[in-house]
């Protein structure tokens, strides 16, 4: 079925291509006068089309730089002098490496979009990069799945201190983000890399390229194979953007596909029946994976943003895409599904596209079944209005655009059942907000520098480094 | 002691209100329409090739090789070795003095078949016959309504599951399945239609069925120990069971819709599934073989009314047309991973006592579940009732291996076992009324097609059926349109 993707979605390239090319033509028209003045709009109009665009694009409207600015309004609540750290859910001072990923997106799209200073920036990415240069680590080799955000100790889900093991999902995204602001802050490159060459990635990946996590039973390391479709191909782009083999872990193998309204949806066929671990399909790795890589692969940091080289990605993003607006069509249920809190027990829900059998399920981690909980999540539906720029997506944005406190931030989103607000404020909903907002003036969010760094420097060295299994310098 | 969670799984002890089709099951509906002229045409060409060739019905034809009928005696050894002289009952499971509507059916099935390839002779089949008759038109119904679940077959007292005496409910599928085979022996054998007909007169019709035609049985509340009615069955049973209804004069128009209904494609056969969502109602919506079966050897997938086509047509279009998916993805199993497969519920010797082991439920594909929704996947087994009826059905290679497979699985002084697991090749080591009464009903098909034979004669509750003045109280036929069980008022 994926060997059909470029077939169909050519067609879409194309006709996006000429309407790039008509509409720069025409600008260049319009233009008319001084010739030099003409010839250089033509080139802004040329940069800001279809051509290297997809989805939203251009200059924040100023009610977008209104949501920027509510969306930030959580990190200033939320931050933590001490450690440099935000909450991760607004007021509870506890935070994963995923969620650290957030708000360094955050930080970097605030700066960008000009709502900060910055010695602003500057002060709050060298408190970060500190933290991360002087955390302890789970035994000594990776980040600790938690930390506490007021004291930066390691810490287990009840917040108190313990040492509980490491998560390779949360950090791919953390790898991504600092690959992303080494090339946007060149000067910050040598602190980012020390954060990263203090890690041991022995355990962590295979020499096939498998992610692993890791937890403590009854004192002993358990390795386990992390990642399920979505989330292990996102994340595994975070290694592979710091030179790791990562084969494994980007194939989508294995998945089976079910049909919901004749739209092919793959998903993870590692049965959740023997080895407990849910496999959900949410919106949210693909479009992440849409902001950040425009759905090309890691070295590829030269095709155009209307070709999507990931082109396996694209096509799985496209449906999931496809299914939800065609939910909407047919049933008329305004649909944004992912991941996200709630503000009762259990506190987080997967609430799905498909997973454990059924198109639409609202699940606990323990696949109970919640349809009470189901939202149109906040972020999915600002990730899809960016990257999608369509009809059902101006609605989805018209269900979400009030769903704030100005003083605390976005809500996670609007219940199904009820119409009424989730009001639970986290890191990420926020971050994504403004990662999205920061793709709508960028494009496509990582394009790294090609200029050697320190961490090349330790790579190409044979002495240093040792014993830490980094990638072979290319 | 859990052959009786067997029929009473179908009505869940939840609230199973049947929802409205809603437009998204439509779409399928369509959807679905196209897709079955594609994938019917092949199966039913090959078939209707064989049936002209070497047949009258579809699969196979002719009489019982020796193998075939040693077959038969062994799964008539059951039937021996179970007979309650005192009530005319059989046990359901070997040596457990308790059964059910549904396994009595069986057993009646298994009687009918075994006087017709010879293994037991007028006396005996009369013998039996009277008693249990006699035993029909005496026992107590379930709050004088209709016939319990289950009865000590002893004493033909009602009974819970434990059997001590209690009443609990009763099972329209239970009681679909026996319908049909009253009237198999009623129009077979004239001598005892008075007395069947006297026993289905017996029966109050007002709660098991609504003016839509919709099915319901009768549970007990857990909590408050009232009695509440819900729609019991899900797409096959129920479409099974609303024929034996139909075959006496009722309507069951909502009961005999595939809607709600879905497909689910595995190896590449759409393979149908009932829609309503067991997250929400709690009534598993399994897909087995064992309705298909039953519907295509004793009805010919013919609808309810139909008294005179050829068994080479099938006049219920979309159940023939779903027993090929239910039968092609089975065989594409195995060609595709060489597991021998016939799927459908039967009995563990030890807990939970009772699987459904299926091609399809709660969103997965050969999923083997407990009535708990429990995933139990070694317990899925290749069982005698489905493979045979598969064999029988279908002539093919395929079904030529699964006879293989079971046509020893017996122990000679008990019968056929109910299966061997799938994975280790052990045994279930416990026998059953419904396992070899199926076995037997299946034999006789193989000789003589569709086993509903119509005879044309009148009866007394054609004669009733037309009386205004008798059966308003009861909902017969004739009154159905103006009653309207309380449940279903919803």
């Amino acid at each position: 079925m994926l060997s059909s993707i470029s077939e169909k979605l050519l067609p879409i390239f194309f006709c996006k291509l000429v309407a790039g090319i008509i509409i720069s033509g025409c600008l260049i028209c319009a233009g008319c006068g001084v010739a030099v003045r003409t010839a250089d709009k033509g080139i802004v109009a040329l940069k800001n089309s279809r051509l290297f665009h997809q989805g939203r694009h251009g200059e924040l409207t100023e009610q977008e730089k209104r949501w920027a600015k509510i969306a930030w309004r959580y990190f200033e609540n939320n931050y933590q002098p001490k450690t440099g750290l935000v909450n991760s859910v607004d007021n509870y001072p506890s935070c994963s490496m995923w969620d650290i990923a957030d708000y360094l997106a955050a930080l970097i799209a605030t700066h960008q979009l000009g709502l900060i200073k910055r010695c602003e920036f500057d002060k709050r990415l060298s408190k970060l990069l500190s933290f991360l240069n002087t955390m302890d680590l789970f035994w000594g080799k990776l980040p600790n799945i938690l930390y506490n955000t007021q004291t930066g100790a390691m810490v287990n889900y009840q917040n108190q201190p313990e040492e509980i093991g490491w998560s390779a999902v949360d950090i791919g995204r953390l790898l991504i983000w600092l690959k992303i602001a080494k090339a946007q802050y060149p000067v910050f490159a040598e602190y980012i890399d020390k954060t990263i060459l203090r890690w041991n990635f022995c355990d962590i990946l295979d020499e096939e390229g498998t992610l692993y996590g890791a937890i403590k039973v009854n004192g002993k390391l358990v390795l386990f194979q992390e990642g399920r479709l979505g989330y292990e191909e996102y994340a595994a782009k975070g290694f592979q953007a710091w030179g790791f083999n990562t084969k494994k872990a980007s194939k989508i193998e294995p998945y089976e596909t079910v049909k919901i309204y004749g739209i092919k949806i793959p998903y993870d066929a590692r049965d959740p029946r023997e080895t407990k671990v849910l496999t959900p399909v949410l919106s949210l790795p693909f479009i992440l994976d849409g902001l950040e890589f425009n759905w090309d692969k890691v070295k590829d940091v030269h095709s155009l943003d209307s070709v999507h080289t990931d082109s396996i990605m694209a096509h799985i993003a496209e449906n999931i895409y496809k299914v939800q607006a065609l939910r909407y069509k047919k049933e008329k249920i305004l649909t944004a599904r992912t991941d996200h809190m709630i503000k009762n027990p259990p506190f987080f829900v997967y609430d799905s596209i498909f997973a454990s059998g059924y198109p639409w399920n609202t699940i606990s981690d323990k696949n109970t079944y919640i349809p009470k909980a189901t939202l149109i999540a906040t972020k999915a539906a600002f990730g899809m209005w960016a990257l999608w720029n369509t009809d059902y997506t101006d609605i989805l944005i018209r269900a979400v655009q009030c769903l704030y406190n100005p003083e605390r931030g976005w809500y996670e989103g609007r219940q199904e059942t009820t119409g009424d607000y989730e009001k639970v404020i986290t890191a990420n909903s926020n971050a994504i907000i403004l990662e999205v907002l920061l793709y709508k003036k960028q494009g496509k969010l990582y394009s790294p520098k090609t200029t050697q760094t320190y961490y090349d420097s330790i790579l190409q060295d044979p002495f240093k480094g040792t014993g830490k299994c980094l990638p072979k310098p290319e | 002691m859990s052959i009786f969670t067997l029929r009473i799984a179908q009505v869940g002890e939840v609230m199973v209100i049947r929802r409205i089709l809603i437009i998204f099951i439509l779409f399928y509906t369509c959807l679905g329409c196209s897709m079955l002229n594609h994938s019917i045409s092949k199966p039913q060409e090959k078939r209707n090739v064989i049936a002209s060739t070497a047949g009258t019905h579809p699969g196979r034809n002719g009489p019982l090789t020796p193998l075939e009928m040693n077959m038969a005696k062994v799964a008539w050894r059951y039937f021996e070795n179970n007979y309650q002289p005192n009530t005319g009952f059989v046990n359901s499971v070997d040596g457990y003095p308790s059964t059910t509507m549904w396994d009595t059916a069986s057993y009646l099935a298994g009687l009918v078949a075994a006087y017709e390839l010879g293994l037991i002779d007028k006396y005996q089949f009369d013998k039996r016959m009277h008693s249990i008759l006699e035993t029909f038109n005496k026992i107590d119904f379930f709050r004088g309504e209709l016939p319990n679940k289950c009865y000590n077959t002893q004493t033909a007292t009602k009974v819970n599951y434990a059997n001590q005496p209690a009443e609990i409910g009763f099972s329209a599928l239970d009681l679909g399945r026996l319908l049909i085979w009253l009237k198999i022996i009623k129009e077979r054998y004239p001598e005892f239609a008075n007395a069947i007909d006297h026993f289905v007169m017996r029966w109050n019709f007002c709660h098991i069925l609504d003016k839509y035609g919709t099915m319901y049985g009768a549970i007990l509340d857990k909590k408050t120990g009232q009695v509440k009615y819900v729609q019991e069955g899900r797409l096959g049973y129920e479409e099974y069971a609303a024929k034996g209804f139909q075959l006496w004069g009722f309507d069951t128009t909502r009961a005999s819709m595939p809607e709600p209904y879905n497909f689910i494609p595995i190896y590449g056969v759409d393979v149908p599934y009932d829609a309503r969502d067991p997250r929400k109602t709690e009534a598993h919506n399994y897909v087995v073989s064992e309705s298909y079966i039953l519907d295509g050897i004793e009805l010919n997938w013919d609808t309810g009314y139909d008294h005179s086509s050829e068994d080479i047509t099938h006049t219920d279009k979309i159940i023939a047309n779903f027993a090929q998916r239910i039968y092609k993805v089975q065989e594409k199993r195995y060609l595709v991973t060489g597991i021998l497969t016939a799927r459908t519920e039967h009995q563990l010797d030890g807990p939970p006592y009772f699987v459904y082991d299926t091609i399809y439920t709660d969103g997965y594909p050969w999923n083997t579940i407990a009535e708990t929704g429990e995933y139990l996947p070694q317990f899925a087994s290749v069982v005698p009732k489905a493979a045979i009826g598969l064999w029988v059905i279908w002539k093919t290679p395929y079904t030529d291996i699964l006879f293989r497979a079971v046509s020893h699985l017996y122990d000679p002084d008990k019968g056929f076992y109910e299966g061997y697991y799938e994975n280790n090749g052990g045994l279930i080591k416990t026998f059953t009324a419904n396992n070899n009464g199926i076995i037997l009903e299946e034999l006789l098909y193989k000789v003589q097609g569709k086993l509903l034979k119509f005879s044309g004669r009148k009866s007394l509750w054609d004669k009733v059926n037309r009386n205004p003045f008798i059966g308003k109280e009861k909902c017969f036929p004739l009154f159905q349109k103006s009653c309207c069980p309380s449940s279903s008022a919803n």
